[in-house]
């Protein structure tokens, strides 16, 4: 009697110890995993070799039930909204930067900002390259470091940009000729220190990151300011570096310091926080990019974690 | 090799006889089984003869009959390639020819200044290519031979062959083969034979060792010559740094010495080291045709003065010149970091000159040349000196008169400096990161500020915030901790504010920051910018792997606008040295500029005769603390050193903290006594070398150099208790070129010796110090000339050595015809004594072969045991099967337990039945049937029924036994027909 009970408790710490390893691998080991009770679902681990693998991805878009992530490496890659990896290219020269943003223009052309190279990338969706241009320089027509793109409902381009003497917004037309430019370094309203994204929503307010001053700025298409959004309270935002607009209307902004996504009404109210600090799906690490797609799903490229995180936004 | 064994007690042998005795009874014993009592015997027999054989003093001994034989073949310079390239081959033919012997070894043993071990001792032995290097300058066959008696195999009768010249330079040869020849080696000899070419070689170059300056003195040369010939003769001096050719004639040569004189005069003080060479057709060793000398001039002293900033102060030199001081001006690149150079000047003084700009071999030397050479140093202040220049806990500030940290003020004029480190997007940037830090609280001093900024986890964050520095130790820990944390910074503001509020609200003198970054991260914002420079707080950028220009212009305009400097950086190395210089900066807050008269505090020689009048103003100086032994003589408004000196080892140094330009000493300038002062300083400072009586004698002998004083007083007695001090340097400058302690001892009254190595040829600088009975230093320079080795002397063999050496080592010369291998070496065996081994043997059997007569092993329980062990592990289960018990081992006397049912008759005593008798079963059976009634009838009757019972039973067992004993035979018999 004794015997069987020993037996018993014997086997039960067999089979019990090798789930639990099983389970500890598979959670360690895999590369997709999600987290049923907060709806997170997140692929991705570092590495450059096949899809999947990210070094530092940190440019993100949604486009046509796809997923766009731009990271270190060079490369562009393409995922359905499983993580399951369609296609990926490579831009030309990565070894002084990368592109921090992935817009996508009326022509459904892929336009990245080629930062470091200080210039504008085009391509098809399948990859191949379309157009390339800009110049380094200070002046209208060049850039510094173009971070951002967005365009407004007359179809100019508007670009946000760093730099010394290139702390500003810089608009192109469809022909990618000057327009307008607004902004200069400072933290004042209308002041900008390190713009990294750029988004315009469908009443054409322009809402620029300004990563260096930790907020969002709220401007009209002519570059009138009109306001702040994420600078004060508790929760303000610790550089954010991207930021994306949901369906209703709302701001995602995303925290690199914070590690975490933060949501705002359009006037600025902080409505609610998505994600925070750590590794599991749902949990970031100096994440660099938020997309929202169009039918509500909010995709975060996290950076530090190399893994790209997926969940449906709460009505 | 044979053995046969030897007895010391041979009489004792004949206790063997015990042997057969002890067999027989052995064989009587019948309590054991056979295997056992053969045993037991065997052992006892083998136990009896050990002891037998230790009582009798066993011993063994060895004879053997093997030769190893050791060639010693002289590879040095003495002897020329073919005559060394025939002695190869005589080895070779010697091997071939005589090694016959299967079990003989040969070996090679090669030697110069070292002995080394060519080929091993081996059967067959077969010379290929020489392989080992030894050095050629020196011939030491005495450690030879040494190393062939140490690395004989053992067992071998040993025989030395030496193939030499004989020309040694080390050791005694013939010492040596006397210490083999009574260890059992001989030695014979193959003389190799040297000369009989023409040679011309310098005998001889001398120099007085001390010259006065313009005095003009002769350089004797002898040059020995075998045959007439013509050559070409050069002499060359080399001093104060530069090397001349003073002549280069053509000269006829006889047979035997010629002579050659040169007269020379020298102006300048220094070591002056001459060289002659010689160069003939007739000459067949080129290295014997050179030959050094040296002389040392005592002039007036030189002084090399070090002017950091040749643009401002160009006021002192011309005064010194005027004033008759020989003065060598250069800038800082031009100061030698050798001691060897440094000798040749009698005072430095460094104006203006930083720490930063100097390595650690000048700081090291300028210490060493006061304490250990009695040079004199000056120095003079300015805004890059003192502390403010980087000298804090350098081992220049030994020597000074004053420290550079500041102790002992109310209000301490200290520096913050706050160091933001974006430096993780350049390779191991972030191991920079720490070494920076480090480099940066190197300089500062206890009091001073430091804080250090970085994006770490948590966003923007103090790696440790600005603070007194103390003791170091925490900050280099947190550093240490953190600096692998360090982030990527999205923009300069954030830390550029906090380290802006840090330091707006403390207390320092001077306050600075510092970045490293790529210059990517966004700028100060403008409000930001001009906070800074509202507060004075300038900010140094260092640029690192920046994009773009754009990203330099970022610092570049930082450090403009603030006031700092900037730096745009390649190579991570020069990292440390730029953050050190920077934080040398804040040290600036030693410095005070105000206008004051300087007091004197005490009236020393220096400023003596400026009692009466005064000093003119001064309009600033570097703080510093006096060191308690040094004289401060004039002192600051404050109470701070202005003007200080002291003693410091043989030399003396004076620290002016104030400059000699128009900045801090206008009013200095143009004072009618500005040259008179300065040059007393120097004068005072300067290395002095008074006449002495000393007679200084070097020499070179047996690879040492040694100096030897005799010490006499002006009377001719001998000065005792001198305790003299010595240090030479090495030929040849550069590192080697630092000096070196001589132990100088008194061996005899008024005589001290002292002995150095010398390896490389040149000319050696030696200084004696000593203290002169009337108390002052003196330095008495000179040196130690060594010319060529003196295995390039020889010109012929030496024979009668090789004789002696053949004779001491019970050898022969040998040719070509002898036979090295010959067996006809006197051997004595080689005896071992043994009876200890028996005895222990017969020890350890003893209780052996009492173990096997007595203890009685159950075998098989002891595998039952082992297989109920195993058999509980299930897997095994099915390979060892359950263990039956069998028949334990009996002895003689009976079984110790009771037979097993198998080998006897199965007793059922159940139902056997006597004849006519119930059977004891039915016996039982009835008998349990009436208990059992009586038990319940009457319970009180006690012990009845047992009783019944028993005897009953009893009964029944006594009448079958007797039944089974007779019928045991018929039921045998019943049985064997019911099986068939």
């Amino acid at each position: 009697m004794e015997d069987d009970l020993r037996r018993m408790n014997r086997r039960y710490f067999f089979f019990g110890s090798m789930a639990l390893s099983a389970l500890g691998a598979g959670a360690v080991g895999c590369g997709s995993a999600s987290d049923a009770s907060t709806g997170w679902f997140a692929w991705g681990e570092r590495g450059t070799g096949g899809g999947g693998t990210f070094r530092a991805p940190r440019a993100i878009a949604a486009f046509n039930e796809e997923v766009y992530v731009a990271d270190r490496s060079g490369r562009v890659q393409v995922f359905d909204y499983d993580g399951v990896h369609q296609r990926t290219w490579m831009i030309p020269r990565y070894d002084k930067g990368t592109p921090t943003d992935i817009g996508f223009d009326a022509q459904g052309r892929v336009i990245l900002p080629d930062t470091h190279y200080s210039r504008v990338l085009a391509y098809t969706t399948e990859g191949d390259p379309v157009d390339q241009w800009g110049e380094y320089g200070t002046g209208v027509n060049q850039f510094i470091y173009p971070t951002g793109v967005a365009w407004d409902s007359q179809g100019l381009q508007y670009y946000s940009e760093y730099g010394v003497d290139a702390e500003r917004i810089h608009v192109f037309d469809a022909r990618n000729q000057f327009v307008r430019q607004w902004g200069e370094l400072g933290n004042g309203p209308g002041q900008l220190n390190r713009a990294m994204a750029i988004l315009i929503d469908a009443d054409d307010t322009v809402f620029v990151v300004d990563t260096g001053n930790s907020r969002i700025q709220r401007f009209d298409t002519q570059g009138r300011w009109l306001g702040f959004i994420g600078d004060q309270g508790p929760d303000r935002l610790r550089y954010p570096y991207d930021a994306a607009l949901g369906p209703d209307g709302t701001l995602f902004v995303c925290d690199y310091g914070g590690h975490t996504i933060r949501q705002y009404s359009k006037t600025g109210e902080h409505l609610r926080d998505y994600g925070q600090p750590g590794r599991g799906p749902g949990r970031f690490n100096c994440p660099r990019g938020v997309t929202v797609s169009a039918d509500g799903w909010l995709f975060v490229a996290d950076t530090e974690n190399n893994r790209i995180h997926r969940r449906m936004l709460d009505a | 090799m044979s053995y046969w064994p030897r007895f010391v007690f041979p009489w004792m042998l004949l206790l063997l006889l015990l042997i057969p005795w002890s067999v027989w009874i052995g064989a009587r014993i019948r309590s054991l089984g056979t295997f056992r009592k053969w045993t037991a015997i065997t052992l006892r027999c083998v136990i009896l003869a050990c002891l037998v054989g230790a009582l009798a003093g066993a011993e063994l001994a060895k004879i053997n009959d093997r030769l190893a034989v050791y060639f010693i073949l002289d590879r040095s310079n003495s002897i020329s390639e073919e005559r060394a390239q025939a002695a190869e081959e005589l080895i070779r033919q010697y091997c071939e020819t005589y090694q016959t012997n299967k079990d003989d070894k040969a070996g090679v043993i090669v030697v110069g200044e070292q002995a080394s071990i060519e080929i091993a001792p081996m059967q067959k032995m077969k010379l290929e290519k020489i392989l080992s290097y030894v050095n050629g300058e020196q011939t030491d066959l005495a450690q030879a031979i040494r190393l062939a008696v140490a690395a004989f195999p053992q067992g071998y009768m040993r025989r030395i062959v030496l193939l030499t010249d004989g020309n040694e330079t080390r050791g005694s040869v013939l010492e040596e083969t006397k210490l083999a020849q009574a260890a059992g080696v001989t030695v014979d000899v193959v003389p190799i034979q040297i000369g009989g070419t023409r040679e011309t070689r310098i005998k001889e170059i001398s120099t007085p060792n001390q010259v006065a300056a313009d005095e003009p003195f002769h350089i004797r040369v002898v040059a020995n010559a075998t045959d007439d010939c013509q050559g070409i003769l050069r002499v060359y001096q080399k001093g104060r740094g530069e090397r001349r050719l003073l002549r280069s004639d053509e000269v006829n040569l006889q047979a035997g010495d010629n002579s050659f004189l040169l007269t020379q005069e020298l102006t300048k003080s220094g070591f002056y080291e001459y060289e002659v060479a010689l160069e003939t057709e007739a000459d067949t060793i080129p290295e014997n045709n050179s030959g050094r000398s040296f002389s040392v001039v005592q002039g007036e002293p030189v002084v090399l003065y070090v002017e950091g900033d040749p643009d401002n102060s160009a006021a002192l030199g011309p005064a010194l010149q005027a004033e008759g001081v020989d003065i060598e001006r250069v800038g800082v690149e031009g100061l030698p970091a050798s001691m060897a150079e440094l000798q040749n000047y009698d005072a430095v003084i460094l104006s203006n000159v930083s720490a930063t700009e100097l390595s650690y071999d000048h700081l090291q030397s300028l210490e060493l040349m006061v304490r250990d050479l009695g040079i004199g140093l000056i120095m003079i202040g300015g805004d890059d000196t003192f502390g403010a220049g980087g000298y804090l806990n350098t081992p220049i500030e030994k020597a000074l008169p004053v420290d550079m940290e500041v102790k002992d003020r109310k209000i301490l004029p200290k520096g913050a400096l706050v160091a933001i480190l974006h430096t993780c997007e350049f390779q191991n940037g972030n191991a920079w990161a720490l070494q920076i830090g480090l480099a940066s609280l190197q300089v500062l001093s206890y009091q001073d500020m430091m804080g250090a900024l970085g994006y770490l986890s948590g966003g923007d964050s103090w790696i440790y915030q600005l603070q007194t520095v103390g003791d170091k130790s925490r900050m280099t820990a947190l550093l240490k901790k953190s600096a692998q944390m360090i982030g990527d910074m999205p923009s300069v503001n954030g830390t550029l504010q906090m380290a802006y509020t840090a330091l707006a609200n403390c207390d320092a003198a001077v306050k600075r920051i510092i970045i490293i970054s790529d210059g990517d991260p966004g700028g100060p914002n403008p409000t930001l910018l001009s906070d800074l420079i509202k507060a004075k707080i300038s900010v140094s950028t260092v640029c690192i792997s920046p994009h773009s220009p754009n990203d330099q212009l970022m610092l570049s305009n930082l450090a403009k606008n603030t006031g700092g400097k900037y730096y745009y950086v390649t190579n991570p190395r020069t990292l440390p040295q730029i953050f050190s210089k920077e934080a040398s900066v804040v040290k600036r807050g030693m410095m005070i500029e105000k206008e004051f008269t300087p007091a004197i505090k005490h009236a020393s020689e220096l400023v003596s005769s400026y009692l009466d009048e005064g000093f003119p103003n001064l309009h600033g100086y570097v703080i510093t603390s006096p060191k308690d032994s040094a004289t401060i003589a004039l002192v600051s408004h404050e109470g701070d050193p202005v003007l200080a000196h002291w003693r410091y080892g043989l030399g003396k140094s004076i620290a002016f903290t104030p400059d000699v330009t128009t900045r801090w000493a206008p009013n200095w300038l143009p004072w009618e006594h500005f040259r008179q002062f300065w040059a007393q300083a120097v004068r005072w400072v300067v290395r002095q070398a008074p006449a002495s009586n000393m007679r200084i004698e070097t020499r070179v002998a047996e690879g040492q150099g040694r100096v030897r004083i005799d010490a006499v007083d002006e009377e001719g007695k001998f000065v005792n208790f001198l305790r003299p001090q010595a240090a030479y340097t090495v030929p040849g400058g550069g590192s080697e070129g630092n000096s070196n302690n001589v132990e100088l001892v008194q061996t005899a009254p008024g005589i001290y010796e002292g002995a150095f190595p010398v390896e490389k040829s040149g000319a050696y600088m030696v200084n004696i110090s000593y203290t002169d009975p009337e108390g002052r230093d003196v330095i008495v320079p000179t040196g130690l000339a060594l010319g060529y080795s003196r295995e390039y002397e020889y010109s012929s063999s030496n024979y009668p050595l090789l004789e002696k050496v053949a004779a001491a080592g019970v050898g022969r010369i040998l040719t070509l015809n002898d036979n090295p291998f010959a067996h006809n070496l006197t051997v004595a065996p080689s005896i071992s004594p043994i009876w200890h081994i028996l005895a222990i043997l017969a020890a350890c059997l003893f209780p052996i072969e009492i173990f096997i007569r007595r203890v009685v092993l159950d075998m098989s329980g002891l595998w039952i045991a082992v297989a109920g062990l195993l058999r509980k592990l299930r897997p095994l289960r099915q390979w060892i099967a359950e263990p039956q018990r069998r028949a334990p081992v009996t002895g003689r006397y009976g079984s110790a337990s009771p037979p097993p049912p198998e080998s006897s008759v199965t007793h059922d005593y159940t139902d056997v039945a006597a004849e006519g008798e119930p059977s004891f079963g039915a016996v039982i059976r009835e008998t349990r049937a009436e208990t059992t009634q009586k038990a319940e009838a009457a319970t009180s009757a006690d012990g009845q029924g047992h009783s019944d019972l028993t005897s009953k039973l009893l009964a029944v067992k006594k009448r079958t036994d007797k039944q089974l004993r007779r019928g045991k035979d018929s039921s045998d018999e019943d049985k064997s027909s019911k099986n068939q």
